[in-house]
C-alpha cells in the first residue's frame, strides 16, 4: 500500500517535471518577428497635449497598416505586422535619453518616431545616432536635430517644418497681409514699418523664433521692426510683466511661440488681464485641441501659422478622411471625439513614410532602411509639400506648404474654427483685424 | 498630596535620578536641597511628565500622574516655575501672564490674580506692554514667578526663584510666597540658599548626586553634621 | 527693454507684483507658522497649495460653486487633510532628527504629486471665473483692471487680517506663538502643544489651499508639480522675512512679489526663478543665522 503511494507520487512529480519543461520550450520559441516601431512623445509634463496627440496619429497609421495587412519584408517572404512601442520624455532633456535608451535597449526597435520640444529631442536623439537606429523627428523644430555638427545625423530625419518655415511665412504674412489692412483701414502710416512684438519660450526652439525673424525681414528687407522681445520659462503660466511691457511698446502684432498650454494662455492673459488687444500670432505647434479649448471665445480672430488645419474649413481630401478616422477612433471619456492635431499629423505621414522605407529595403537591417528613408519618394500625405511629394533633402528636410489660419468664435456652438487667410493659392476668407483691435493709433 | 515613589529617571543612556522618594503633604511648604548637578531639576521635571520615568511611580491626590502629559498634570493643578528664565521673548509681559493663566482653572481668577501680582511686582505692571525680551534679567525672573502665581495651583513648584536677584527682592519674594501659602497653596521648593530655603519650609530633603540622602523638619537638617558643613560651611 | 516706461506701465508691473505677492503671502505665512511652531519644513507645502486649488477646482465644476465661495470648502478639506497629516506623519517623527523630517516632507511631495496626476492627470487648469469678462477702469492712472484681480486682493486681505487677529488676538493664537516661542515652557503653562503642532499644520495648509485656489483662478497653474516652485519661493520669503515673524511673512510676501515682476521688467522673463535663488543666496549669506538658528534678529 505504501510502497503504490510512493510509486504514484514519483510518477505525478516526474509528469509535472517533463511537463513544465515542455511547457518552457513551447512558450520560449521566439515570438513571431514584427516591425517594432519606437513612438518617442511627450505623455507628461508641459508637452503632453502634443505627446497624446502624436500617440493617438501614430496608433492610428500602425492600426491602419495592419488591418490592409501589414508590410511586406521581402527577406522574410511575407507580411510582418507593425507593432508600436512608446517612449515618455516627460518633456525633459533627461527623461528623453532614458526613454530612447529603454526603447533601443529593451524594446530592440527598428526604427524610431516622434519627439516634440527642441531642447528634449536634441539630448533624446543621442542614443539613437549612437546605436545607428533611423528616427524621423516629426516635432522639434530646430533644424539642429539633423544640421548638428558635434554628432554624426545621418541616421536623422526631420519630418517636421523648422523654426525658418514658421517665420518665414509668418513674415511674410505679415508684409502682405496685415500691413496692407492695417493701411487701408487707416490705422497705420504707409510711411513706417510695422511694430512687430516677439514673446517666446526661453529655449532653442522659442529663441530660434526670434533669431529668425530677424533674419528674414533683414534678408528680404521687409519694412518690419521688433520693438520688443520678450522670454518666459518653459512651463510658465503667468505672462503679466512680460505682456504689460510688450503693451507699453504699443505693438501692431505679437508673434508668440510657445508650447500650446503657454501660448493660448498668454494670448489669453494679454486680452483679458492686461488689455493688450491686438493681433497675436502663434506657431504651428499649437495646433492642437487644446490650444483652442483653453482659448475659448478669447481667440476669435486671433492667427496660427500651421501646415496642418484640423479647425480649417476642408482643402485637402486627405486631411478630410483623416480627421474623420481620428475622429472615430478617439473619443474622450464622455464620448466626444478628439480633434486630431498638427503633431499627430505629421508623426501619422512619418510612419506611412517608414513602412514605405522598410518595404522597399526588403529588410530589417537598420542601415538599409536608413538609406531607403533618405531615398524616399513618395505623394503628398496630410502635409502639403511644396512638389507634391514627399522626399527629403540633403539635410534630411521636407519642404512643407505652411499657411495662415485665422480663427473664427462660434458663439452658437461654442466653437473656434479657421479660416486659411494667406496664402493666395490657399486663401478660404480674408483676413480681417479683430473689432476691438487697438495699436497706436488708437 | 504629592508622593514620588522609587523614582528613577535618565536622559537617553545616562541615567540622573536613582530610586529617588519624598512626599509633600496639603498646606506645607518642603524644600528640596542639593549641589550643582545633583537632580534636583530632573525631578521637578518628572514630576511636570516633561522627563517620565524608568520606574517608580508619582501620584498626585492618590492618582497616578506619571504617564500623563505635561498639560494634563498642569490642568489638575501641578505648576512649576522652572529654572532660568524660561519667558516668550516676543511677547509682551502682559501676554506672559495671561499664559500663566492659560487653564481654564487659572482663567476664571485672572483679574484677581493679576492684582495680587503687580502688587508684589509693581515694576511688571509699568512694564506689562514691553516685550519680555526687553527685560532685565532679574525683571525676568520675576515675570516668571509672577506667571507661575497666575495659575492658582494646587501645588507651586519653585526652581531655584532667587537665583540672580537682588537680596530685598529675595526677601519679598520669600513673604509673598508664605502669603500664598497661607492662602492654601502647598509649595515646593528647590533652593541652593539653605538658610533661607530652611527659613520657611516646614520640611526638607537633600538630594546628592541623583539619590536622596536625607530628609526631615527643618530643625532636624539644621542639626545634621553632614548639612552643616557641606551646606553652611560651619 | 524700453527705459522710459510710462506711468501705467510701471503702476501695472507694481500691482502684477503685488498680486503675485498675495499669493506669496498666503503661502509663506503657512509655511512661516508650521515652521515656528514646529521647527519643521515643510518642503511639501506647494502640493497643499497645488491640492487646495483641486478641490476649489472639482467644488466649482462639480458643485457649480463661485470660486471664491469654494475657497471656504478647500480651506476645510485641506486644513483636515494638513491634521490628519500632522497626526499620522509629522507627530511620529518630530524631534527624533532633523533628516528624518526632511525625508518625510520630501517624500511627501511626490506621494501628493502622484496622487494629484492620478486624479487630475497632468493637465493644467484653471479655475474659471463668473467674472472674467469683466473689466474695471480706472481712470486717472488710465489702466483696465481684471475684476477678478482686485478680488484676489481682497480676498487675501480678509484672509491675511483674519489670520493675523487669530494669532495675536485669541487665546489659542497666544498659545501657538507661545508654543514656537518656547516649547516646554508653553507646555508648563498647560498648553498641549502636540495639538498646537496639530493645529498649525492644518492652519497652515488651510492658508497654502486659499493661495492655491486664488493662483489657479488668474493663472492656468494647476498641475501636480506645479507646487515646487512657488513653495521655494515661499521659503526664500520666510527666510528674507525673518523666521516666525508674522508681519515678516507678509512684507517678504509682497517684497518678492515685487521683485519677481521688477525682475521681469528689468531683467527679462528668465529671471523671474531665478531671481528666488539669488535672493535665497544673497539673504543666507548676509544673514547666514536665518535658517535653523536661534531667534534672536
Ligand atoms: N537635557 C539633559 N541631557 C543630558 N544630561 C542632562 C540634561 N539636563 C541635565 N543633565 C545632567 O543631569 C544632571 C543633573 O542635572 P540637574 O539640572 O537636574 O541638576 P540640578 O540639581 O538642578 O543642578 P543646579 O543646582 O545646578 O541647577 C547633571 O549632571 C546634568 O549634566
Ligand atoms: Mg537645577
Amino acid at each position: 500500500m505504501k510502497k503504490r503511494t510512493q510509486l504514484i507520487l514519483a510518477v505525478a512529480i516526474i509528469a509535472i517535471i517533463a511537463v513544465s519543461i515542455a511547457a518552457y520550450y513551447y512558450l520560449t520559441v521566439p515570438p513571431e518577428r514584427t516591425i517594432k516601431i519606437g513612438l518617442v512623445a511627450s505623455l507628461t509634463g508641459p508637452g503632453s497635449a502634443e505627446g497624446a496627440d502624436m500617440q493617438r496619429a501614430a496608433i492610428l497609421a500602425v492600426e491602419e497598416i495592419n488591418a490592409a495587412g501589414g508590410v511586406y519584408v521581402s527577406e522574410y517572404g511575407r507580411n510582418l505586422t507593425v507593432t508600436l512601442e512608446i517612449g515618455d520624455d516627460k518633456t525633459k532633456p533627461a527623461d528623453g535619453v532614458i526613454a530612447v535608451e529603454e526603447l533601443i535597449k529593451s524594446k530592440n526597435v527598428d526604427v524610431l518616431v516622434g519627439g516634440l520640444s527642441s531642447s528634449v529631442t536634441l539630448a533624446s536623439q543621442v542614443p539613437a545616432i549612437d546605436n545607428n537606429v533611423p528616427f524621423v523627428i516629426t516635432g522639434a523644430s530646430t533644424p539642429q536635430v539633423t544640421r548638428r555638427t558635434d554628432k554624426n545625423t545621418s541616421y536623422m530625419f526631420h519630418y517636421c517644418t523648422i523654426i525658418d518655415d514658421y517665420s518665414e511665412t509668418i513674415v511674410k504674412f505679415l508684409n502682405h497681409t496685415v500691413r496692407p489692412t492695417l493701411i487701408d483701414e487707416g490705422r497705420m502710416d504707409p510711411e513706417r514699418n510695422l511694430r512687430l512684438a516677439m514673446l517666446v519660450r526661453n529655449d532653442a526652439y522659442g529663441i530660434g523664433c526670434y533669431d529668425t525673424t530677424v533674419r528674414f525681414i533683414n534678408d528680404l528687407g521687409l519694412p518690419i521692426e521688433i520693438v520688443e522681445y520678450q522670454k518666459f520659462e518653459p512651463g510658465a503660466t503667468d505672462f503679466t510683466t512680460q505682456l504689460t511691457l510688450i503693451q507699453a511698446a504699443k505693438p501692431d502684432a505679437v508673434y508668440h511661440a510657445g508650447l500650446t498650454a503657454e501660448s493660448s494662455n498668454l494670448v489669453k492673459q494679454g486680452l483679458q488681464n492686461v488689455g493688450l488687444k491686438t493681433i497675436y500670432i502663434a506657431v504651428e505647434v499649437c495646433q492642437t485641441p487644446q490650444f483652442y479649448e483653453i482659448l475659448g471665445s478669447w481667440g476669435d480672430y486671433q492667427i496660427l501659422e500651421s501646415k496642418f488645419g484640423s479647425k480649417a474649413a476642408s482643402y485637402s481630401d486627405a486631411v478630410d478622411t483623416y480627421i474623420a478616422n481620428y475622429m472615430q477612433r478617439w473619443k474622450d471619456a464622455q464620448g466626444n471625439p478628439i480633434i486630431p492635431g498638427m503633431m499627430g499629423a505629421d508623426t501619422y505621414d512619418a510612419i506611412y513614410l517608414i513602412c514605405k522605407a522598410i518595404e522597399n529595403a526588403g529588410t530589417l537591417d537598420k542601415a538599409k532602411i536608413r538609406d531607403e528613408i533618405e531615398n524616399i519618394e513618395m505623394d503628398q500625405m496630410l502635409i502639403m509639400m511644396k512638389n507634391g511629394m514627399i522626399w527629403f533633402d540633403q539635410n534630411h528636410e521636407i519642404d512643407p506648404i505652411s499657411f495662415i489660419e485665422q480663427m473664427t468664435w462660434n458663439s452658437t456652438t461654442s466653437q473656434l474654427t479657421t479660416y486659411i487667410v494667406y496664402p493666395d493659392s490657399l486663401k478660404q476668407r480674408d483676413f480681417e483685424l479683430p473689432p476691438d483691435y487697438e495699436n497706436e493709433y488708437s | 498630596m504629592l508622593e514620588v515613589d522609587g523614582v528613577s529617571a535618565s536622559y537617553g543612556n545616562v541615567q540622573i535620578l536613582w530610586n529617588v522618594s519624598l512626599n509633600v503633604k496639603e498646606g506645607e511648604i518642603v524644600t528640596i536641597l542639593g549641589p550643582n548637578g545633583a537632580g534636583k531639576t530632573t525631578l521637578v521635571k518628572t514630576i511636570l511628565g516633561l522627563l517620565h520615568p524608568n520606574s517608580g511611580s508619582i501620584k498626585f491626590f492618590d492618582k497616578r500622574i506619571d504617564k500623563l502629559p505635561t498639560y494634563k498634570i498642569v490642568d489638575i493643578g501641578i505648576v512649576l516655575v522652572p529654572e532660568g528664565r524660561e519667558i516668550f521673548p516676543k511677547m509682551t509681559v502682559y501676554e506672559n501672564l495671561l499664559l500663566g493663566a492659560y487653564t481654564n482653572a487659572a482663567e476664571k481668577n485672572k483679574d484677581q490674580s493679576l492684582e495680587t501680582i503687580f502688587q508684589i511686582f509693581p515694576v511688571l505692571k509699568e512694564r506689562r506692554k514691553q516685550l519680555a525680551q526687553t527685560l532685565s534679567g532679574g525683571e525676568q525672573q520675576m515675570l516668571a514667578i509672577a506667571r507661575g502665581l497666575m495659575s492658582k495651583p494646587k501645588l507651586l513648584i519653585m526652581d531655584e526663584p532667587s537665583l540672580g536677584l537682588a537680596p530685598m527682592l529675595v526677601q519679598k519674594i520669600f513673604n509673598s510666597m508664605r502669603e500664598i501659602n497661607e492662602k492654601g497653596v502647598t509649595i515646593l521648593l528647590v533652593e541652593q540658599n539653605v538658610h533661607r530655603a530652611l527659613e520657611i519650609a516646614d520640611r526638607g530633603y537633600l538630594l546628592e548626586a541623583g539619590k536622596m540622602v536625607l530628609s526631615g523638619d527643618w530643625n532636624e537638617l539644621l542639626a545634621n553634621e553632614h548639612v552643616k558643613k557641606a551646606y553652611l560651611g560651619l | 527693454m524700453p527705459l522710459e516706461i510710462s506711468l501705467s506701465t510701471l503702476v501695472q508691473i507694481v500691482i502684477w507684483g503685488l498680486i503675485n505677492g498675495c499669493i506669496y503671502v498666503l503661502l509663506a505665512s503657512g509655511l512661516n507658522l508650521i515652521f515656528g511652531v514646529m521647527k519643521v519644513v515643510n518642503f511639501a507645502h506647494g502640493e497643499f497649495m497645488i491640492l487646495g486649488g483641486y478641490v476649489s477646482y472639482w467644488v466649482s465644476i462639480y458643485a457649480g460653486l463661485n470660486p471664491y465661495f469654494s475657497i471656504f470648502v478647500s480651506i476645510g478639506v485641506i486644513g483636515i487633510v494638513g491634521v490628519l497629516t500632522e497626526r499620522v506623519c509629522f507627530r511620529r517623527v518630530l524631534g527624533t532628527s532633523k533628516l528624518n523630517e526632511i525625508v518625510l516632507s520630501l517624500g511627501l511631495i511626490y506621494v501628493l504629486q502622484n496622487a494629484m496626476s492620478v486624479l487630475w492627470t497632468d493637465k493644467e487648469r484653471q479655475i474659471s471665473s463668473p467674472f472674467e469678462f469683466i473689466t474695471v477702469h480706472f481712470e486717472i492712472i488710465n489702466i483696465n483692471m481684471r475684476l477678478d484681480l482686485l478680488i484676489v486682493i481682497g480676498v487675501t486681505v480678509l484672509i491675511m487680517a483674519g489670520f493675523y487677529i487669530l494669532i495675536k488676538r485669541t487665546k489659542i493664537g497666544r498659545a501657538i506663538r507661545a508654543t514656537s516661542q518656547n516649547r516646554s515652557a508653553a507646555m508648563l503653562m498647560g498648553i498641549n502643544v502636540e495639538y498646537m503642532d496639530m493645529f498649525s499644520f492644518g492652519l497652515g495648509t488651510a492658508l497654502a489651499a486659499t493661495a492655491g485656489t486664488l493662483l489657479a483662478i488668474l493663472f492656468p497653474a494647476l498641475y501636480p508639480q506645479a507646487g515646487a516652485m512657488p513653495a521655494l519661493k515661499a521659503f526664500t520669503i520666510i527666510v528674507l522675512g525673518g523666521l516666525g515673524s508674522t508681519i515678516g511673512a507678509i512684507v517678504g510676501g509682497l517684497a518678492y512679489g515685487l521683485a519677481e515682476s521688477s525682475a521681469i521688467a528689468i531683467l527679462g522673463g528668465t529671471w523671474r526663478d531665478a531671481i528666488a535663488f539669488a535672493i535665497l543666496i544673497l539673504v543666507l549669506v548676509i544673514r547666514p543665522t536665518g535658517l535653523f538658528g536661534e531667534k534672536e534678529a
